[in-house]
């Protein structure tokens, strides 16, 4: 089995967490190696001669792309240490959730109707909540379609979603409270984007990275937005068989 | 942009997480709620639910002390109209809009958001003359460090400030740090200027306290951070500016410390003031004040002049609001019997028999209101009109109201304290009710009501009920006629007419030249100070066969109210020469009150001036000589300030200059005075530099009735060089 090359982003393991139900415990592990973890199912085969080093998100990335929720760069290329746009985002998850116009059109500086990107973007910007990202700005009108996805953009967007959607329900106060006692990391959060990112870490959205930080500033790849989504499409959105569980060695 | 205003229900999945102190009356609740859709240049959709308090400090007043950093060569206008000339408007309207804020209606907005309570009072932004002022102003011309600029930067640019000037910080000031045009900065929690936002504020540690401060970045030069402005009152570029600077200047007060001390388990939320925290699944989680109305521009009149600010939200009535009130504050200290969480309170508003507004002190999911402990509520009148003499506010009911669970006995309630403040849109006090006892009253199961008698509200005998008016009115070289007659209007805030006044009738004599009229009338009904907002004078001939209009010079006005024997308010007092010139073409006079600044009778005259100049950072140096000229009556007159062989100027040093003249002026004689700086080199030696900090020019009858005739100050005022030797003062320019 390959081992994860990018320690930062523990892949399976917080959802299998999750799934078993250990909220105190929840905070992701450093040695992956030790624990049950949890492969992607098969997919269909599409072969990117670029994953080299990201074996274990190739099923993740397999899936995504055969699903049609991310696209390749250019045949056979993947570009799996690329970042992810916003506008690339706003495409997969409108394509993840089918997420259709929202009630009144959004208005943005820099996204003309004729733009590609529109009916993405204005499916996703009623779940943006820019403002806990920027607490204490006055925000400008521009959308940025190319400014590079943040983990704490993708976290919040992903929660509101989901909560939209009734896949997550808000932790009480003193689930909250508790959650945030027993993580070191998240006195460095900010207070608004605190409850989000515990919701994320908890619900195995957005694990903890390796060295038990959140990194909200911390741009995805387009390897760790696959991940990311494969695992909510299979734990969240597509019925599917249980996963197979691999002993460690 | 549009507007939409609409109701939905809002569920409050979030509210027992939430610290609540103290609560404003309009607190979002778990029934239905309006709420804006606010199809706004923010680009979302907002679910609008109001603010929510965390318990964490409010800003009561602003010291603002501005840095506007612009290194040569860097405008706030872009080429080609950027210039020094466009560039200090820019920097005097941003100050101006600062220093105006108090006292008024748009300031009000922020009453409603009190902060930290003690057991018996608690702390709320003040909207009083001076509430925001500015303090130091600070021109940096160092070159930007790097680009784009840093978060970092922009602190080390106030730790310099500070260090450098022995400035204080904390709660009562915040730092303002402008930058040029299409200066970008990156703040690496929150993103980008070219990105993500227009401007921040914030906060950081420094030798053991708290520094608040905001990041003023251009602007007119960043996309999508023009607030859709594109015309203003005063410079295009500045008018954007300072709808910015509100947004961000009202959430530092509401919540100057945006991050807290710190999460703990007690208070996630820990110490964080003003901002929307009701559910984690609404697109207006994380607001503040300013977020919930972003980039939505309002023309504003602050205190007669004219600027655009951003809207604030007001949580009570929730939409966003350009002024609030009237209002009434509501400051409620428990006794030893607390009020349960599922118990709720109303304060019912009566004239006479007759309830006309019931004012929710507490609701019944909100946080208990513990032993000991003081609340402020401060919510809108509705109709929103101050009591009148027809109407007044007779009495305030307090009730109790207990919703018991099942087995639950009724609450009881010891109130100790109670204050009632009614207040005018501008924050005047107009009656008050104070009471107190122990307990002042204990509201019961069996007794849940007790009734409190407001007293004079309209206060008769003060600004609520003024019962009469004075006008002394001056004519000057146009009489006028006997057939002619004169009436002044005298109107509401709202623009309706209170009461119409006739100064002079037809039949009655007519006003000769320099002739002076003392006239007194009542003001039927009486009527609150706030109410006299505009009086007209109006001339209106009525011709005989081949006569033509009467013309009238009105020199000076002088009008004041009262409730005899009460002290007379001043509403107006103007002078001139004329004052006005009322014709058949402009027969109307209007006059704005309050306008009482002094103006001296054009009769008056002076025969002598004195100058008092402060140098700044830069002397005159001994070796070199000032000037001052002095047109009178069109001629020049030179006043040696500085002799060669006088000593030097120091930085930071005063200098007080009389001359005489040889005869007695009056005002209108006086013109331009021009200082001038002359350099007397020694061998090899460059042209002197003199910074002036402040300028303010008397003149006087032999020092007796010292009138202002120019006054300035910045930092520095002028900069006087070999190259720019002299500064012209324009006559009465900055006197009050």
């Amino acid at each position: 089995m390959q081992t994860k090359t990018r320690p930062r982003f523990l892949l399976y393991f917080p959802l299998l967490v999750a799934t078993l139900g250990s909220p105190s415990t929840g905070r992701a592990q450093p040695a992956p190696t030790k624990v049950k973890k949890v492969t992607a199912l098969p997919s269909q085969n599409a072969v990117f001669s670029d994953l080299g080093n990201h074996g274990v998100e190739a099923p993740a990335i397999s899936n995504m792309v055969a699903q049609g929720i991310m696209k390749p760069v250019s045949v056979g290329i993947f570009n799996p240490d690329g970042v992810v746009t916003r506008g690339d985002f706003a495409t997969m998850v409108q394509s993840l959730y089918k997420l259709g116009k929202p009630s009144e059109t959004v208005s943005f500086s820099d996204i003309k109707s004729t733009d590609p990107l529109f009916s993405a973007i204005q499916a996703m910007a009623p779940f943006m909540n820019r403002q806990v990202m920027c607490k204490g700005c006055a925000l400008t009108t521009n959308f940025s379609p190319n400014a590079a996805l943040s983990r704490e953009e993708a976290s919040i967007i992903l929660v509101r979603i989901m909560g939209a959607k009734n896949q997550l329900q808000p932790m009480t106060s003193q689930e909250l409270s508790s959650f945030l006692q027993s993580t070191p990391d998240a006195k460095n959060w900010k207070p608004a984007a605190a409850p989000y990112f515990a919701l994320a870490i908890k619900s195995g959205v957005m694990p903890l990275l390796g060295d038990n930080t959140f990194q909200p500033a911390l741009k995805l790849t387009r390897a760790d937005t696959a991940v990311l989504l494969d695992n909510i499409n299979r734990q969240f959105i597509v019925p599917i068989k249980p996963p197979v569980l691999v002993q460690p060695k | 942009m549009r507007n939409h205003e609409s109701c939905v229900e809002i569920r409050k999945v979030w509210n027992g997480f939430v610290k609540v102190a103290r609560q404003n009356s309009r607190l979002p609740v778990s029934l239905t709620c309006a709420f804006a859709l606010w199809l706004a240049a923010a680009g979302t959709i907002q679910a609008q639910t109001n603010l929510s308090d965390h318990g964490g400090p409010i800003m009561q007043t602003v010291d603002a002390n501005l840095i506007f950093w612009l290194p040569p060569g860097s405008h706030y206008v872009s080429p080609p109209a950027g210039n020094a000339a466009a560039d200090q408007l820019y920097e005097t309207t941003i100050t101006n809009f600062l220093n105006d804020l108090g006292q008024t209606g748009y300031w009000n907005i922020l009453t409603q958001y009190p902060g930290q309570c003690s057991s018996t009072a608690c702390t709320a932004p003040q909207n009083a003359p001076g509430a925001v002022k500015v303090g130091r102003v600070f021109q940096d011309l160092t070159p930007y460090p790097r680009s784009p600029l840093q978060d970092s930067d922009v602190q080390n640019e106030i730790q310099n400030f500070i260090n450098q000037n022995g400035l204080s910080f904390g709660l009562s000031t915040e730092f303002f740090v402008f930058t040029g045009a299409a200066v970008q900065e990156c703040n690496g929690l929150t993103g980008c200027t070219s990105t993500d936002f227009c401007a921040y504020h914030s906060e950081f540690d420094f030798n053991g306290g708290k520094v608040i401060y905001a990041f003023m970045p251009n602007d007119d030069s960043l996309p999508g951070c023009s607030a859709g402005i594109s015309s203003g009152p005063n410079q295009l570029s500045a008018d954007r500016e300072t709808t910015i600077l509100s947004h961000e200047l009202a959430e530092s007060v509401t919540d100057p410390l945006p991050f807290g001390t710190s999460l703990n388990i007690f208070d996630p939320l820990g110490n964080t003031a003003w901002w929307d925290s009701n559910n984690i699944f609404s697109s207006s989680f994380g607001q503040e004040i300013g977020d919930k109305c972003n980039q939505s521009p309002a023309s504003v009149n602050l205190n007669g002049k004219a600027f655009v600010a951003q809207q604030q939200w007001s949580n009570d009535t929730s939409n966003c609001v350009a002024s609030f009130g009237p209002s009434i504050e509501f400051d409620v200290s428990t006794g030893s019997d607390d009020l349960r969480g599922d118990s709720s309170s109303t304060a019912g508003l009566q004239s006479g028999a007759s309830t006309f507004q019931t004012v929710t002190l507490k609701s019944q999911g909100m946080s208990p209101w513990g032993n000991n402990t003081t609340n402020e509520v401060v919510t809108g009148l509705r109709p929103p009109v101050l009591p009148t003499a027809q109407t007044p506010l007779t009495d305030i009911a307090v009730t109790l109201t207990s919703h018991n669970s099942f087995g639950e006995t009724d609450d009881n309630w010891n109130i100790e304290h109670l204050t009632a403040k009614v207040l005018d849109p501008t924050g005047r006090l107009i009656c008050e009710l104070s009471l107190g006892g122990d307990p002042l009253v204990r509201l019961t199961g069996s007794m849940p009501t007790d009734t409190f008698v407001m007293p004079n509200c309209p206060n008769q005998s003060g600004p609520g009920g003024l019962t009469q008016i004075e006008f002394v009115i001056v004519t000057g070289s146009d009489d006028l006629r006997g057939d002619s007659s004169a009436t002044a209007t005298i109107k509401a805030p709202n623009g309706s007419v209170l009461q119409v006044i006739t100064l002079k009738a037809q039949n009655q004599a007519g006003w000769n030249n320099n002739s002076t009229h003392d006239l007194i009338f009542a003001l039927t009904p009486p009527q609150p100070l706030s109410q006299l907002q505009n009086i007209l004078i109006t001339l209106t001939s009525h011709d005989s066969f081949g006569e033509t209009d009467d013309n009238w010079n009105i020199q000076s006005v002088n009008i004041t109210a009262s409730n005899p024997p009460g002290p007379a308010q001043c509403l107006i007092n103007s002078g001139g020469n004329p004052l006005a010139r009322l014709t058949n073409n402009a027969p109307t006079l209007t006059l704005s009150t309050p306008n009482c600044t002094p103006t001296p009778p054009p009769t008056a005259k002076f025969n002598q001036v004195e100058f008092n100049i402060t140098t700044g950072g830069d002397d005159l140096r001994g070796d070199s000589s000032a000037t001052a000229v002095l047109l009178v009556n069109g001629n020049p007159m030179l006043f040696t300030l500085k002799a060669q062989s006088d000593p030097s100027w120091d930085n930071n040093t005063n200098h007080d200059k009389i001359f005489s003249l040889n005869t007695l002026q009056p005002l209108s004689a006086f013109g331009n005075a021009v200082i001038t700086l002359t350099s007397h080199n020694g061998f090899a030696e460059s042209n002197d530099n003199w910074n002036i900090q402040s300028i303010l020019v008397k003149l006087s009858d032999s020092g007796n009735n010292p009138t202002c005739f120019f006054n300035a100050a910045g930092n520095p005022f002028s900069r006087l060089t070999g190259s720019a030797p002299s500064v012209t003062l324009t006559p009465l320019s900055g006197c009050p």
